[in-house]
């Protein structure tokens, strides 16, 4: 077990260091969309690596980092994939694995076509097993198969981390932790601030709150001046509060939390949802279940259009309900988040 | 404008849309949070969102600011939810605070306007309620202070609405002064809503006046003048709003005056212009069912009864049949059948007796479908009329059962209720009631029963745990406590946060808790534990989980009162402090009182002030019994239990020296001991007066300076209190010597830590309320004035000689005098002994004083009478000693070793130290042949009598001895010596260390 471990780090780790190897683009039909965090490029996507994609555009060519997409329409690819991306972006995995598996890989000529097909797959099923709608063993192996075999996806790096929450979830910490350092051997600072920030959440999860804080801290070291690390460094200073709190610092995290509130923009839901889930985290270190009750609750009643957010407060709520012996509104929060989020990973927690 | 029935139901509908949106705030998070709770009815949630709702980050300034009225708002809505009639009066009583304060505060806050009508509807509402009361169960009138409390609360909101209503006009007035041109949509929408919010106000001033009149006893002056009143504001009003519905309902309303004034002519007339108008619109029509009901009233009034079946029976005919259940058209049906009852028990019914009964029958069971005016009232009706029906129905499933249990019960609670105004207006229908009191609660058991066995996973949870709480209930008011406490628990346990919850678990708790003291008085300590156990289980659960409920404090009391049975003081203490802070006071009181007569026992068992566990018991208590005391001072009233702690509070504080802080905790007039002589509830209580008279006299005469008048009635106080039999007198007599011991101990106090000063001015302030009392002469019990007496002479002997004179003087005084009263009538004495003793005391006093030769008349007087009492014998020979000693008189030296005044048969009757070795040797030798425990006792008494006695005696020779010469002397030291070295001889120990010792020192003298 162990030599398989160390074998698929070492695989991992090469896809990273050897970024130049690039697919060979096959000639096509029609525009590549790059959907960015800002905007779009189209024109052909010349070769993709772990860390990027090149794309041209009358006879330019230009770097995307991998960071830097949501999401890339590949021309020639089958209509369904974009109704299947969306799925995956409401959480719906297991009607875009019912998409996916509609398919027929065979049909798919272009190679970067076909990554993007075992991509959806993967992250459909690792998700699901992540819900506790699958198997956590099968998805490891889809997972790891997919970076044994698309070595030059830019999808890799996210399927490290996704292989490394599935490992987190088989309870296996050491070898989730491995995977998410592996992050960190990418050039890039964002990979090394979200390695950072990764380990950091394992560790506040096992209780190593000094540990953990050193991690946020180096997040937020290396998210600084990089736009791309922006959501990073929002999330490094929320945990790290929560860790703060939980080193008995109650005050001083619970006060960056609500600093990190006011600063928000009062449209930007998600990001207030998160600041309200970490708030009530950290009232859940400082022992305070009233108010993280109420900080839960801010997130289920003011910013449930978040939905992961929603499902995290959900599942926070129905632990804290029944904490305050009140089991029937605990089932009810149950109740919502097997009903409105039946596939989110705060499900299978 | 949504005018409805009565004046409660427009008021709530009133400012619903004056929200926080015409405060011209924009998005406020906070409020959408808060907003979104109150829409789940999670008023809980809220309320403690909102007392920390600083922490709230994205809480405002503005809403913040507001806090406190949302607050109260929250409390309001709470109390309705509330099913606990306790716990409700609190909310509502802390709403009224809050808004009252919210307003006060903030007078030109755009939400004044807000917190001032939600203040008007509050206290409405509350003066409402109190009337209902009154009316319900006090038809006689005999609730004044009810009445008195409605018409405060009535005319408070009346204040309220003015200010509402002033406070509109500047808003129109603002708005009237802006040019045409800036009267945009919004500005007009504003006004309209203030016009009509305008209309809403000032109808309910005039209705709050009219409800005002039923404050006042029906015929009486004031009621009518108010009536009047009211009946002027509906006029205006219907001018006002001419042809609009307010306008109508003024209408209405002033017919209701006139009726209530005896004015049915003008009341029909009224009603009548009313019911002439055209009826369709659906709201108009409800207004005529009311005009066709109140006709029916004034119809009763003047005995008219078939106008009135007439009427109703028409209007009832001609209605639609969704509107027959609706409220007003229920009561027009109650009125009817009203009507019919009085056909019938006139003889009027014209053969149609059976027809009738059944329609009546009819007619009520409908009104008590619904939930209304009428409801109870008719089913209390349909219990008296004998048609409730307690006979079993089959049921089918568990709705069916739920539904039947319900009903059942809700006629049993009819019955309870015309069980009790039976009492007064029909006492022959009592037992029957009762009984169907007891049929219903039988058949409602079954009913729930069977809905428990019909329950599975398609019943909703609430209503499946709502049946087994009945269920429950009924099993304890049946008598069947182990399934009651059973069931309780189970629903306390299952399902922690139904609003049934809590008090299932008090059902248990009553269940256990009775259990619990029956045990205890059958001294039965299996049982005891076993019942210790199971009450500590279901408190501790309540504790836990309904901590803010007032049901955990009665809970926490208990479980205190478990640990201090076991002495587990920390965990009593534990158990307090996890009380919230604003219900912790009362258990606060209970515990400190409990720790005090721990601390009292411990000290009567013989442990000294200063052990580690009495001064700990002390410290704790006074700290609680403060804390405590403090909480029930915002009471108005206390319990007998919280007025004992308090008057233990009082002990403390004169056992510490906090004089001042005990008067004044004495004579708090409404929950100090003293103001709870007079009431009634605590006649019963002879103990309670006796401690508090007893408490009060020490406090009296231990402030400074002493109140000498109130300790005087004190004292008489205590001797009513205390009762007239002999064994009453001797418990007095035994408290005013504790109590001079008392203060006798804090002079000594006072004096051996070198407080001198302090200590002259607390015996000078007690002489002197002892000369005052003296001064009382014949009005003053014997007991009284010995006690009186002996405190003097106790206080001379406890202060130093130049200190001392006056105190003595003054016993010596009251010693004469109460021998001259009873030389001038000796009825005044309880009994010859009483005078000897006197004699006795008086003699001591003299001896005190050096007054020698009186001192020997005075004990020789009694040995006249009494020759064969040793103490008596002691004390003269002590005298003579003494006298012997001080004057050098070798005489009374030998007077007072061999005797003096020799009788008739050759005896001294003065029998000196050697006889009494001698009588004390034989009454020894004679007592100890017996060996029971009492002879034992006595002959150790009388073994140390004899050591006194040659003590005595040898210390009297060696003293002549002093005085002689020469051979005489050399005799005289020779005696003493050989005398000691004899009683070695025959008693080696000499009596014990102490006599040891005493008589070495002596020798060692004599040897010198």
């Amino acid at each position: 077990m162990k030599l398989l471990q160390r074998t698929a780090a070492l695989i991992c780790l090469s896809f990273l260091v050897t970024h130049s190897i690039a697919l060979p683009s096959q000639a096509q039909t029609g525009i590549d969309r790059v959907q960015r965090r800002n905007g779009i490029d189209s024109g052909e996507i010349t070769g993709t690596t772990p860390l990027g994609v090149t794309i041209s555009k009358g006879g330019v060519t230009s770097q995307i980092p991998a960071e830097e997409i949501r999401s890339i329409s590949f021309a020639g690819e089958p209509p369904q994939f974009n109704a299947i991306r969306r799925a995956i972006g409401r959480g719906r995995f297991d009607s875009a694995l019912e998409s996916v598996e509609k398919l027929d890989p065979a049909e798919l000529a272009r190679p970067e076509v076909r990554q993007e097909f075992e991509f959806l797959s993967a992250t459909c099923q690792g998700n699901l097993a992540l819900a506790g709608k699958g198997n956590l063993k099968e998805a490891l192996v889809t997972v790891g198969g997919f970076l044994s075999t698309n070595r030059t996806s830019y999808h890799v790096p996210e399927m490290i981390e996704l292989q490394g929450d599935l490992y987190l979830a088989a309870g296996e910490s050491a070898a989730a932790r491995k995977k998410y350092e592996t992050l960190a051997k990418a050039p890039a600072a964002y990979y090394k601030a979200r390695s950072a920030l990764l380990v950091g959440q394992l560790l506040q999860r096992e209780g190593d709150s000094a540990g953990a804080i050193d991690q946020f801290d180096a997040a937020l070291e290396l998210a600084k001046g990089n736009t791309a690390s922006d959501e990073v460094a929002t999330a490094a200073t929320m945990q790290r509060a929560v860790s703060l709190t939980s080193k008995g610092k109650s005050q001083e995290g619970i006060d960056t939390i609500k600093r990190l509130i006011v600063a928000a923009p009062s449209d930007d839901t998600q990001l207030l949802a998160q600041g309200y889930n970490a708030l009530g985290a950290c009232y859940l270190a400082a022992d305070n279940p009233r108010a993280a009750r109420d900080a839960f609750l801010h997130v289920d009643l003011l910013f449930p259009a978040a939905p992961d957010e929603h499902a995290e407060a959900l599942s926070r709520l129905v632990s804290v309900w029944n904490q305050l012996n009140q089991p029937t509104r605990a089932k009810d929060a149950e109740q919502r988040l097997r009903e409105e989020y039946p596939l989110s990973r705060w499900l299978g927690r | 404008m949504a005018c409805r029935t009565l004046g409660t139901a427009i008021l709530l509908l009133a400012f619903s849309g004056v929200g926080r949106a015409s405060a011209g705030q924009g998005e406020d998070r906070a409020d959408e949070f808060l907003d979104k709770l109150r829409e789940r009815g999670w008023h809980d949630v809220a309320l403690e969102y909102l007392e920390h709702a600083s922490d709230d980050p994205l809480a405002t300034p503005e809403f913040l600011s507001r806090v406190e009225l949302e607050l109260a708002i929250t409390r309001r809505n709470l109390a309705r939810q509330s099913i606990s009639g306790n716990e409700r009066q609190a909310l509502l009583a802390a709403a009224t605070d809050g808004l009252r304060k919210f307003a006060a505060k903030n007078p030109d806050s755009p939400h004044s306007l807000i917190a001032l009508s939600e203040l008007g509807n509050l206290l409405a509402d509350q003066g409402l309620t109190a009337l209902k009361k009154v009316e319900q169960l006090s038809p006689q009138g005999t609730s004044d202070q009810l009445r008195k409390e409605a018409r405060t609360s009535l005319e408070e909101a009346v204040s309220t609405l003015e200010q509402v209503e002033g406070s509109i006009a500047v808003q129109l007035d603002t708005l009237a002064r802006a040019k045409l041109g800036q009267l945009n949509k919004e500005l007009l929408k504003q006004k309209q809503e203030l016009e009509d919010k305008r209309a809403e106000v000032r109808f309910l001033l005039a209705n709050l006046n009219y409800e005002k009149a039923r404050t006042y006893p029906s015929d009486s002056a004031e009621r009518r003048e108010v009536l009047e009143a009211a009946a002027a504001g509906f006029a205006n009003l219907q001018k006002e709003y001419e042809n609009k519905l307010v306008g109508f309902y003024a209408q209405l309303y002033e017919g209701r005056c006139y009726q209530d004034m005896g004015d049915y002519k003008e009341a029909l007339e009224i009603y009548d212009r009313l019911i002439s108008q055209p009826v369709g619109q659906a709201d108009f029509r409800k207004l005529i069912a009311r005009a066709v009901r109140y006709r029916a009233e004034c119809h009763f009034a003047t005995e008219n009864y078939d106008q009135a079946i007439e009427e109703c029976s028409e209007w009832l005919d001609r209605s639609r049949p969704e509107e027959l259940t609706q409220a007003e058209w229920l009561a027009v049906a109650f009125r009817l059948a009203n009507a019919y009852n009085q056909k019938l028990e006139s003889g009027d019914a014209d053969g149609n007796v059976s027809r009738l009964r059944t329609e009546v029958r009819r007619l009520l069971r409908e009104v008590t479908r619904q939930p209304g005016e009428f409801q109870n009232e008719a089913r209390a009706a349909l219990a008296l009329s004998g048609g409730t029906g307690v006979k079993p129905i089959e049921v089918k499933g568990f709705a069916e059962a739920f539904a039947a249990g319900k009903t059942a019960l809700e006629q049993m609670g009819s019955a309870q209720l015309a069980a009790k105004l039976a009492v007064n207006n029909n006492p022959a229908a009592v037992s029957d009631l009762e009984q169907q009191v007891h049929d219903n609660r039988e058949v409602a058991i079954g009913y729930f029963e069977s809905a428990v066995e019909f329950g599975g996973a398609e019943v909703p949870q609430e209503d499946l745990v709502a049946a087994r709480y009945y269920l429950s209930r009924l099993f304890w008011e049946e008598g069947r406590r182990s399934e009651a406490a059973a069931l309780g628990l189970e629903i306390a346990q299952q399902h922690p946060d139904s609003p049934y919850a809590p008090t299932a678990a008090q059902v248990t708790l009553a269940v256990y808790e009775r259990l619990f003291l029956e045990a205890q008085a059958a001294k039965k300590p299996d049982e005891l534990a076993e019942a210790t156990e199971d009450l500590r289980e279901i408190a501790e659960l309540i504790v836990d989980r309904w901590n803010d409920s007032p049901a955990a404090v009665t809970a926490t009391n208990l479980l205190i009162s478990i640990s201090l049975r076991e002495n587990q003081f920390d965990e009593a203490d534990r158990l307090l402090a996890n009380l919230p802070a604003q219900t912790r006071g009362l258990a606060s009181l209970n515990l400190g009182g409990a720790l005090w007569t721990r601390y009292l026992q411990l000290l009567a068992e013989g442990k000294g002030t200063t052990d580690p566990t009495t001064a700990e018991l002390k410290t704790r208590s006074e700290k609680l019994l403060a804390e405590g005391y403090r909480a029930v001072s915002e009471n108005s009233q206390v319990s007998l239990s919280q007025a004992a702690d308090v008057l233990y509070y009082v002990q403390l504080l004169l056992a510490i020296g906090d004089a001042d802080q005990a008067l004044t905790v004495l004579e708090n007039p409404t929950i100090g001991p003293l103001a709870q002589l007079d009431r009634k509830e605590f006649s019963g209580s002879s103990a309670f007066a006796l401690e508090a008279s007893k408490a009060a006299l020490q406090v009296y005469l231990s402030v400074e300076p002493p109140q000498e008048k109130k300790a005087i009635a004190m004292m008489e106080r205590l001797e009513e209190a205390a009762g007239s039999s002999a064994q009453a007198q001797k418990r007095l007599t035994s408290i005013y010597v504790n109590l001079s011991l008392q203060l006798q101990d804090e002079i000594k106090s006072l004096t051996a830590s070198g407080n001198q000063a302090k200590a002259r001015g607390v015996a000078a302030a007690f002489a002197s309320l002892l000369e005052r009392v003296a001064q009382r002469g014949d009005s003053q019990s014997w007991s009284v004035r010995t006690w009186l007496a002996e405190t003097s002479l106790q206080l001379g002997a406890s202060l130093r000689a130049a200190d001392s004179v006056r105190y003595l003087k003054q016993a010596e005084k009251a010693y004469r005098d109460l021998l001259a009263a009873a030389e001038k009538d000796p009825k005044t004495a309880p009994s010859e002994l009483a005078i000897l003793a006197v004699r006795k005391k008086l003699g001591e006093c003299l001896l005190a004083q050096g007054k020698y030769a009186p001192a020997v008349e005075q004990f020789t007087a009694v040995l006249a009478d009494k020759p064969n009492f040793p103490e008596l014998q002691q004390a003269t020979a002590e005298a003579l000693q003494q006298w012997g000693t001080s004057e050098s008189d070798p005489k009374k030296l030998e007077e007072a070793i061999q005797g003096t005044q020799p009788q008739a048969d050759g005896k001294n009757l003065v029998w000196g130290w050697l006889k009494m070795a001698k009588f004390a040797d034989l009454a020894k030798r004679t007592t100890a042949m017996n060996k029971d425990p009492a002879s034992t006792a006595k002959a150790a008494k009388y073994d140390n009598l004899y050591f006194d006695a040659r003590f005595h005696a040898a210390q009297a020779r060696l003293a002549a001895a002093k005085m002689a010469t020469g051979q005489q002397r050399s005799q005289q030291l020779n005696t003493v010596r050989q005398s000691i070295e004899t009683l070695k001889q025959l008693y080696p120990d000499l009596g014990g260390p102490g006599w040891q010792q005493k008589f070495d020192s002596l020798l060692k003298e004599a040897q010198e």
